[in-house]
């Protein structure tokens, strides 16, 4: 079975030197990609966008020279074009992506690279080859370029995943994940069927099976677990890059309407921008507070790591949560806290918005490191026993609709903001046991 | 002058012999049953289609997926009353769930394709349960 999927489609093309191999997808074939009005809403709203931003920053310089701009503020009107040139050339290359871009792979000097070409546009994403715990095929791919297609997701330790081959045919997926979960010696043991289990999986009346394998809470995915460490359990991402970009872009544009609508003699009476920029301000402060308030608690504390005994675990099933961190200087320790989570998130749009609710359905915390004082050779370490319960929602992943479950780690420090993380944890619907001569579906 | 059609879907027994759960099924069993269809006049049927399938209902937009499709017949039916079997292997997930935002529901749904009229259509809620559900 293994073999049969390990072969990539000739339309693949692979440079293999010494520095590491590069998959070059080329064009997807036809039927696959997400073509038409997506793609080329998206080209025509980034071409206006970048155009508009640039027209503003023509003009911009042009009129900026007049004497009655302050010098000091003549540079400030063209350069406040320029985010948003970068945004409308950001949704144009989305756009020509999905119509016609295609995907390369690289895993090069200890990276695992997922590159993006559409026309002139190129964009890479890059994550530690040592830090990538999973690849799971026919993932729904939630960033701009392909949003709503499906890709190899690629789980890491401590970052937010990324995406390879997005949009292109399962097949395609499959074959790239053998052969990069080979390079970066991810093991083979933990890999599901092609997909289609239903036409493959056969439980008897008394729950005997006759394919071995964990089985996925999707049915096209496959799942490639490392060896040895496939129980450590990937954390997502602090999120703190992009909530920097958002509080810099939010706070320079305010910040520069208020000094304008400040030095403006006419614009002084006027009360109502004031107020308006105003909340702007204040929502913009919200935002470096709370960027302030992640960056002081990794200040103190490196990421902390959660491996679990069982993973993926079921319904009904225990497991044992481990969890260790480390401080990077002396820290004076509240307590910290596992949160065992089952989370549903639902999107939907209203009008031109889209809003997504998220309710915990299950929330179970324990308390497993109580207070203490060291330095940074003590090392924070606990563990506990969680249960799924058996008549819960296994993990659920649709386009708009999702189930998640995590561990969610708290570290309370006194006087310094709560370091948190939350540990993405796979819950299965069925357990089917590892023997191979004698398959069952194990209850729990 | 309409022609009286009428379609109605019975399942096969579950696992389970109580009376409520008669439409609870487990998660990677058989779904059996057949289509009942009963014609009072002489119809041409371009298609008979059974489909099984989940949908999510709640908050979020409605995501969808069918995991089973088959036509059943094709052409002529005579008057009377006609019996179309069929099976199929229910996937282990999603399993039905009701949550707070989120609802998971799977449905049989049989429909008669009829030139220039209305497609008669009847559907049926079911349940799907985990394995663990028998223990």
């Amino acid at each position: 079975m293994t073999a049969a999927v390990t072969a990539l489609p000739p339309e693949i093309q692979i440079e293999d030197d010494l520095d590491g191999v590069r998959y070059i997808l080329g064009r997807r074939p036809p039927g696959t990609a997400r073509k038409g009005f997506p793609g080329f809403a998206f080209v025509v709203f980034g071409a206006m966008f970048s155009g508009f931003s640039l027209l503003w920053i023509t003009a911009a310089t042009i009129f900026g020279q007049a004497e009655v701009v302050p010098p000091a503020l003549r540079w400030l009107f063209p350069l406040f074009g320029v985010p948003f040139f970068v945004v409308g050339q950001v949704i144009l290359a989305a756009g020509l992506y999905v119509i016609r871009g295609r995907a390369e792979i690289l895993v090069r000097d200890g990276k695992l690279s997922s590159v993006r070409r559409a026309g002139p546009y190129r964009w890479t994403t890059s994550r530690s080859a040592d830090s990538v715990l999973r690849l799971e095929t026919g993932s729904t791919c939630r960033s701009l370029a392909g949003v709503g297609a499906r890709g190899v997701k690629v789980h890491c330790d401590s970052a937010t995943p990324i995406f390879l081959a997005v949009g292109y045919p399962l097949d395609w997926q499959e074959a790239l994940a053998f052969a990069i979960g080979e390079r970066l010696g991810l093991g083979s043991e933990s890999v599901s069927s092609r997909g289609r289990l239903d036409e493959e999986i056969e439980i008897g009346p008394s729950g005997e099976v006759s394919l071995t394998a964990v089985l996925p809470y999707r049915r096209s995915s496959v799942r490639l677990d490392a060896p040895g460490r496939g129980a450590r359990l990937a954390s997502t991402g602090q999120g703190a890059v992009g909530l920097a970009f958002l509080a810099a872009f939010w706070n320079g544009i305010t910040w520069t309407l208020i000094i304008l609508f400040w030095l403006d003699d006419d614009a002084s009476g006027s009360f109502v921008p004031f107020v308006v920029l105003g909340i702007f301000a204040l929502i913009g402060l919200v935002m470096v507070f709370a960027l302030a308030k992640t960056l002081l608690a990794r200040a103190k504390l490196q990421p902390g790591v959660a491996t679990a005994s069982v993973h993926p675990v079921c319904l009904g099933e225990s497991l044992e949560v481990r969890f260790t961190q480390r401080p990077k200087s002396t820290v004076n320790v509240r307590r910290v806290a596992l949160t065992l989570l089952c989370r549903e998130s639902a999107t939907y749009r209203q009008g031109t918005n889209t809003y997504t609710k998220r309710h915990d359905v299950h929330t179970d915390e324990r308390e497993v490191v109580g207070p203490r004082t060291g330095d940074s050779f003590m090392t924070l370490e606990g563990e506990e026993t969680f249960q799924i319960p058996p008549e819960g929602m296994h993990s659920f992943e649709a386009s708009r609709n999702q189930v998640t479950w995590m561990i969610e780690t708290k570290t309370e420090l006194a006087g310094w903001p709560d370091f948190t993380q939350q540990f993405e944890l796979e819950v299965a619907p069925l357990r089917i046991a590892e023997d191979r001569g004698g398959d069952h579906v194990d209850q729990p | 002058m309409s022609t009286s059609l009428d379609i109605q879907i019975d399942l096969d027994p579950g696992p389970w012999s109580e009376s409520e759960l008669k439409n609870y099924r487990l998660a990677g069993d058989e779904l059996g049953g057949c289509v009942r269809v009963k014609v009072d006049e002489p119809v041409s049927c371009r298609g008979l289609v059974a489909k099984v399938g989940w949908h999510t209902e709640g908050k979020g937009d409605r995501d969808e997926e069918d995991v089973f499709e088959q036509t059943l017949h094709a052409g002529a039916l005579d008057t009377g009353e006609f019996t179309f079997p069929f099976s199929t292997k229910l996937p282990i997930s999603p399993i039905s769930y009701s949550g707070h935002y989120l609802t998971i529901v799977w449905r049989i749904e049989a429909s008669l394709d009829l030139a220039w009229k209305r497609d008669p259509v009847a559907r049926k809620v079911f349940y799907v349960m985990p394995r663990t559900a028998l223990s």
